[in-house]
């Protein structure tokens, strides 16, 4: 899940394909390591820029990977379809001389900059990519240099293209659910699940595997709550821990939320978010349905078990108003059990309360 | 979404690492503020340390982490106003998430309202969560002492667009 945008000293080292451009004496190529990629796969590719004027040459910043990739520095085709950058375009007040980078004569500088977060890539196809840039300040104020560029009229650089076949997800949903793009705010939809914020193809993958836990789970918890014989229910340990003592009117209240939430995560439509980088496991908005942002802590978590990728989905789907209206009233597996214990009414109300029960680690009747 | 100001305090006393007896103590020296920029929905958090000793504080629940919990409770004629913010599932608390307050050093947060709340032109009761601080002896000591500082609820009043 690591987005690489790692500067290296050297260029390629062994990279299997290669091509490369010339323009205006910055050199562009491009390199992968692979040819074949699965959906699951983060797609890196290698960016080398040489500079083989035999005078130094400034690049803007922006137009390199250096910080990151923050424009569209690729031309992307899927089966010579284009395919759109979904990364962020930034206003700017005009460049400064910090936002450019000095190549010295016969320099290369190299980025790793993974694709499948800033390009749709959820569908099978031959992808082609080629580096393309092009801007009236893309070098830096030189008078002698300006003078040339314009001369020549060039204001950009360009690489050869590099092609490579990635195998799509299998959709559930066959033809009619396959991946398209369009979810308004420049992200992907896969089998009725939207990701924004720049969900690599891994954290992708991470997400539906969490997403299926956090069915199984609501599923269980529905059923066990129903399941559950009245006569049985003040002795059930399960409830008993994450919940307090039993209660007819409480029982009923948190079956209702886990019908609501199973019924959430079976049929509505939900929109995950790559973009956070706080230490959270995620975090959502309870006013607005149904869309989650995966924070840090989300991508090391498990995907079953305590505080697991499937129980940070089932907390945050019981926050929406439209599902539990569920509050953090305290976190952590020791706070949870201290409430049903101290507060049954509030236990009832409280997100962690419920992804525990879900959770059920260790396991309990 | 009813949440309280009492329950905020007991998560945060929750998820706080209690390693050996921590002594809840009161602390003269140790002072907030919460006031409201002349007419406008922008308000000033501020905790100040008069005293001789380090201090320390989880930035959850607090106004140093807006907007990612409910830390404020906003009431209109008594009526509570439904919290806009986001709510955040948080793991076990790291260094980055503390924040010291040395001997004579303040926090200070600037907070507009209006990102979590809707407001409109009359008069509002701002009451914050009690804010927990810990004794501060360097990283490898625990804390022996804890406070819990309750500060002044903020009247606010926000005039109509003619009167400012």
């Amino acid at each position: 899940m690591s987005k690489q945008n790692k500067l290296h000293a050297l260029a390629i080292a062994a990279a299997l394909f290669s091509t490369s451009a010339l323009a205006d004496g910055i050199h562009a190529s491009l390199s992968m390591s692979q040819q074949d990629y699965q959906a699951s796969d983060d797609v890196i590719v290698t960016v080398t820029l040489t500079n083989e004027e035999h005078v130094p040459v400034k690049l803007l910043k922006w137009y390199t990977a250096a910080d990151g990739v923050e424009e569209a520095l690729f031309k992307v085709t899927a089966d010579g379809e284009p395919r759109h950058y979904l990364g962020a375009h930034y206003k700017r007040p005009a460049p400064t001389k910090n936002d450019y980078v000095k190549l010295k004569a016969g320099e290369s500088v190299s980025y790793q900059v993974e694709l499948s977060s800033l390009y749709d890539m959820s569908q099978s196809a031959n992808y082609e990519i080629s580096y393309d840039v092009s801007s009236m300040q893309l070098f830096a104020p030189n008078p002698g240099q300006a003078k040339k560029l314009a001369r020549l009229g060039i204001d950009g650089i360009k690489s050869d293209s590099v092609s490579f076949y990635l195998e799509g997800r299998e959709f559930k949903g066959g033809a009619a659910a396959k991946g398209k793009p369009g979810t308004g705010d420049g992200g992907t939809t896969v089998d009725g699940v939207s990701f924004t914020g720049r969900c690599s193809n891994s954290e992708q993958t991470a997400i539906l595997a969490g997403l299926d836990a956090a069915k199984a789970m609501a599923a269980n918890a529905k059923g066990y709550l129903q399941g559950t014989s009245t006569a049985n229910r003040s002795q059930s340990v399960r409830y008993n821990t994450w919940f307090g003592n039993y209660d007819a009117g409480r029982w009923d209240a948190v079956t209702s939320n886990f019908v609501n939430i199973d019924s959430t995560l079976n049929t509505q439509p939900l929109t995950f978010d790559c973009g956070c980088s706080k230490s959270y496991y995620a975090y959502v908005y309870p006013n607005q349905p149904y869309k989650i942002y995966m924070c840090n802590a989300f991508w090391s978590a498990p995907t079953t078990g305590t505080d697991s990728k499937g129980g940070t989905i089932i907390h945050e789907t019981s926050h929406f108003d439209v599902v539990a209206g569920t509050d953090d009233i305290v976190y952590g597996q020791s706070g949870a059990k201290s409430l049903a214990i101290s507060d049954p009414s509030q236990a009832i109300q409280n997100a962690d309360s419920h992804e525990y029960f879900a959770e059920n680690t260790p396991n309990q009747n | 979404m009813n949440a309280i100001v009492s329950a905020s305090l007991a998560m945060l006393l929750a998820s706080i690492d209690q390693v050996g007896a921590v002594e809840m103590v009161t602390n003269q020296a140790i002072e907030c503020r919460l006031t409201q920029v002349r007419d406008t929905t922008e308000v000033q958090f501020r905790v100040s340390n008069g005293g001789q000793d380090t201090w320390r504080l989880l930035s959850w629940h607090t106004p140093f982490d807006a907007w990612f919990s409910e830390f404020m409770h906003i009431s209109r004629e008594g009526r509570a106003l439904r919290y806009l913010g986001a709510l955040a599932k948080r793991g076990a608390p790291a260094a980055e998430d503390y924040l010291l307050l040395p001997p004579g050093a303040s926090l200070v947060a600037d907070l507009d309202l209006s990102q979590a709340y809707r407001l409109e032109p009359g008069s509002y009761k701002v009451e914050l969560a009690p804010i927990v601080l810990s004794s501060y002896a360097g990283d490898s000591h625990a804390a022996t002492q804890q406070l819990s500082l309750a500060c002044e609820p903020l009247l606010l009043t926000l005039p109509e667009a003619g009167d400012r």
